[in-house]
């Protein structure tokens, strides 16, 4: 048998194999000879079975895609982190297809269709598929043969173009394959569905490179940080966004999106472990990963499956991926402070700090003025004087009675005439030295202020007095409620005359206070003893 | 107890101010006291005139029911009764509320000591009252510091006297205001549910003292406690005043439901009430009436209410059980009345009959007599 191009088929020793031919498949023939579905590519052979083949200057053979063949979508995953890892491979990435598909056995499979641009490339996508576990074929439009490997360096041909039915057609050394496409998966969201990775021993507040960072801040504390970021000089752009909602029903959680083109290090545990703060570091154009952690793909390696006019932001669960279509229109925060605070925080600080002032007093004191004439205004008599009092007070006419007020202190009893004290020759007498202010006769206050400056200094007038008994003492402050008439409280000492009034009044004239419960610690207490003995 | 009971007890629930609730007062501090106020002891020279005082007002008191008494001495009655006012006051102590075997026991201790009985002439009724006046009007001051957002909230609470230096150091810190407030302990604070018992007995010794609060729902009025009382013509002249400073139409309507009780089911294991007691409680009734319409606010009693069915149906049943037989109907006051009981006949029945129906049983029980 030959082929069409005219090489001998390659023969193998009669043993029971699995032939997987288009018209016999799974059928055990015991002794027959084993026919292999592909041969390698000769030198110099210009001409292939299998459309879509060519060869480069080198004579590999090479077809316009690549098709990797994985059992299962985490070798998927693995080739997509190979792959990234390998180069940069845009035209791969470009016109990259996820395409779920079901083998002859009723296995799922996942098929990765990707461009082959060169046969350099092709090498890395076959290199990954194969570390990741998976089978790489090279073709056109459904027709795919194995990719070269070390049994031929150059690739391979098949012998004949199967006609069987199925979506894609896998040509391999013992079987042809017939596979089936159930619809086509996003790359991307595969990519997003991945959990982050957690730097090992990175810094969670490191911003990128060139320290650009992106934060995003809940939206209480927005305006805030836009405040500080403006007071300590870090030029940032920010604005508002509101996060579509998965259900009409579901809450929109706005944020505010900062975008700082330079963070200074001592900023970046902030930004990162504040409450309500999230710092993202860009890992390329329009995608961000949160700081601390990196996403299982090289990101920027495909670059070219993400939009430049959105941006997403990778955040660990449970937050996940923020997509931000389309990116939001971001604003200088000097512009988006408030006018009132911005005005705040661009006053220099020096001209709003207070100056203490320096303290000026000078005490007030006593000294003795033999000059002043003296006009006694009221008498401090000690308590040992106050029987004289009473027994001048039974002497004293009705308008003598009436002029005069009386406090009783301590150790003393005041008594102030309203106009002069000229009937009461007892005790020390007091000058009044400014409106409710009282030092002994013959003495004068210093410094000499002003009496109604002193006063309002003093906190004397209509609802205090201040007396100062002696030279050398500190003055008394006596609340104006105090002083009483000097008739009043004498005849208030008159109890029985009290006592005969009273017991003729109604019954609520005694309620005046009212009764309050103080409650005196318990402690421990015995029940018994208390009954009737 | 506490160590000065007559000038840290007696005499701020006789004159106001701060009474100390302390341990429980039992018999033996009961006999102790009146040892200690016997004229062969000399007590501390702060508590004899701790009991001066409270003699002075108590007689104060008395003066105003028109009782002119001597000074009431602190006997042995009184001194039970303070103690027992006392323990009840103590059932709200913070310390023992929450140990309920603590205060099962201190109430019956407190029903015991109040188990006087009812006065046996006016001065003892006004004796009685004279010591126990106030207690209705006690209060507890609380304090309180509020500091945090109302879902992280910090509190502190005190119900002594004055607030604590702790309280006062976090107010003055986060410059939060001490809130005070006065929680009157017979009205808002109360008392629980063992002590009915001993409430009751303090009641049945001080009749006028559940006469002069007629609107307290619990333990409901008893004309059989109240009686004893409202006979001596003094005191229920009084009573009959203080309905009307209350207001004639919702006391009265507490009195006469209290009256269908009385006349109805009886309360408890007392003896039913008789034709005479219930005549005389609706001829009391209708006396608040007749206070209302000569001194009281110048307002059309309700056709609705308990109070004006018990007057219509007694107007219908026997008239002679609201008017005094020296009253002339057709001119004055007696016209008034007269034309109110006519308004009365003719609104109240449609508006309540079933009421209406049961005022003339009781009505016609008490025309029986």
């Amino acid at each position: 048998m030959r082929t069409s191009a005219g090489r001998p088929r390659d023969r193998v020793a009669p043993v029971p194999v699995v032939c997987l031919s288009r018209e016999s498949s799974l059928a055990i023939r015991p002794k027959s000879t084993l026919i292999l579905m592909i041969a390698p590519v000769a030198v110099g052979q210009v001409r292939f079975t299998l459309p879509g083949l060519a060869a480069d200057a080198r004579g590999v053979v090479s077809g316009r895609d690549m098709a990797a063949r994985f059992a299962t979508l985490d070798r998927v995953v693995w080739f997509l982190r190979l792959l990234s890892a390998a180069g940069d491979l845009d035209a791969c990435w470009s016109g990259m297809r996820l395409i779920p598909v079901r083998s002859p056995l009723g296995l799922r499979e996942m098929l990765l269709l990707l461009p082959a641009p060169s046969t350099e490339a092709a090498d890395l996508v076959a290199r990954a598929a194969r570390t990741a576990g998976g089978q790489c074929a090279t073709g056109a439009g459904r027709h795919f043969v194995e990719y070269r490997d070390g049994r031929a360096s150059l690739g391979y041909d098949v012998g004949e173009v199967a006609r069987g039915p199925g979506d894609f057609v896998f040509y391999t050394a013992d079987k042809v394959l017939y596979c089936h496409a159930e619809g086509e998966r996003s790359l991307v969201r595969l990519l997003l569905g991945l959990d982050l990775l957690r730097r090992p021993g990175g810094s969670p507040g490191t911003p990128g490179d060139d320290g650009v960072c992106y934060v995003t801040a809940r939206r209480g504390l927005g305006v805030r940080l836009c405040e500080y970021l403006c007071h300590v000089g870090v030029e940032a752009r920010a604005a508002p966004c509101e996060q579509a909602a998965e259900s009409a029903f579901g809450l929109h959680t706005g944020f505010w999106l900062f975008h700082i083109e330079n963070l200074p290090a001592r900023l970046s545990g902030l930004m990162s472990e504040t409450p309500g703060l999230a710092l993202y570091r860009p890992v390329t154009d329009g995608v961000a990963v949160a700081a601390g952690y990196r996403h299982p793909v090289n990101l920027a390696a495909c670059r070219v499956l993400f939009r430049e006019d959105r941006l997403l932001l990778l955040a660990p669960r449970p937050t996940g991926a923020i997509l931000l279509d389309p990116a939001p229109a971001l604003a200088d925060i000097s512009d988006l402070l408030p006018l009132p605070l911005l005005l705040a925080g661009e006053q220099p600080v020096a001209s709003a700090r207070p100056v203490r002032p320096k303290r000026l007093d000078v005490p007030l004191r006593l000294v003795y003025a033999p000059e002043v004439p003296t006009r006694a205004k009221a008498a401090y008599l000690p308590w040992s004087q106050v029987g004289w009092l009473r027994r001048l007070c039974q002497a004293l006419p009705p308008t003598a009675l009436r002029g005069h007020q009386v406090a009783l202190l301590d150790d003393a009893v005041l008594v102030m005439a309203d106009d002069e004290l000229a009937v009461l020759p007892l005790g020390k007498l007091l000058d009044q030295a400014a409106p409710g202010v009282l030092v002994p006769a013959g003495m004068r206050l210093a410094p000499a202020v002003d009496p109604e400056a002193l006063a309002r200094r003093l906190g004397t007038g209509e609802n205090s007095l201040l007396v100062f008994p002696e030279a050398g003492e500190p003055p008394l402050r006596i609340p104006a409620a105090a002083m009483q008439p000097l008739d009043r409280r004498i005849l208030a000492e008159l109890t029985v005359e009290e006592r005969a009034l009273a017991a003729h009044s109604h019954p609520v004239a005694v309620r005046e206070e009212t009764v309050e419960i103080e409650t005196d610690p318990l402690g421990p207490f015995s029940l018994w003893g208390l009954g009737r003995r | 107890m506490p160590r000065h009971f007559v000038s840290h007890f007696v005499l701020p629930m006789v004159k106001g101010g701060r009474l100390r609730v302390g341990r429980p007062v039992g018999w033996p501090a009961v006999a102790r006291l009146l040892r200690a106020h016997d004229a062969s002891h000399a007590p501390a020279r702060r508590e004899t005139w701790a009991t001066a005082e409270v003699a002075r007002l108590r007689q104060l008191c008395a003066a105003g029911f028109g009782v002119d008494a001597g000074p009431f001495p602190l006997d042995e009655s009184s001194l039970r009764l303070a103690a027992a006012g006392h323990d009840l006051l103590l059932l709200g102590h913070p310390e023992i509320v929450g140990r309920p075997r603590e205060q099962e026991r201190v109430a019956k201790l407190a029903q015991e000591l109040a188990d006087l009985g009812p006065p046996a002439d006016l001065c003892e009724a006004v004796a009685r009252y004279s010591l126990l006046a106030r207690l209705p009007d006690v209060v507890r001051v609380e304090h309180q510091v509020r500091v945090g957002p109302s879902w992280l909230r910090f509190e502190l609470r005190a119900t002594r006297g004055s607030p604590s230096a702790a309280m006062r150091a976090l107010a003055r810190l986060t410059s939060t205001p001490v809130a005070s407030r006065r929680r009157g302990w017979w009205t808002e604070i109360g008392f629980p549910v063992c002590a009915d018992g001993a409430i009751e007995a303090l009641f049945r010794a001080c009749p006028l003292l559940e006469a002069m609060d007629p609107m307290r729902l619990h333990p409901p009025l008893s004309w059989r406690r109240i009686l004893p009382a409202l006979r001596f013509p003094t005191l229920g002249r009084v009573v009959a005043g203080r309905m009307v400073e209350i207001g004639s139409e919702p006391a009265g309507s507490a009195l006469v439901m209290a009256l269908l009780r009385f006349g109805s089911a009886g309360e408890r294991d007392e003896a039913p009430a008789s034709g005479e007691e219930i005549a005389f409680a609706i001829r009391f009734v209708a006396h608040v009436h007749w206070l209302h319409q000569l001194f009281g606010a110048n307002r059309e009693l309700a056709a609705g209410s308990d109070f004006a069915a018990l007057l219509a149906a007694a107007a219908d049943v026997e008239p002679r059980l609201l008017w005094p037989p020296d009253i002339v109907r057709d001119r004055g006051p007696g016209l008034r009345f007269a034309r109110t009981l006519e308004r009365l006949r003719a609104e109240t029945p449609p508006c309540v009959p079933d009421r209406y129906r049961a005022m003339r049983t009781l009505c016609a029980l008490a025309a029986s007599f």
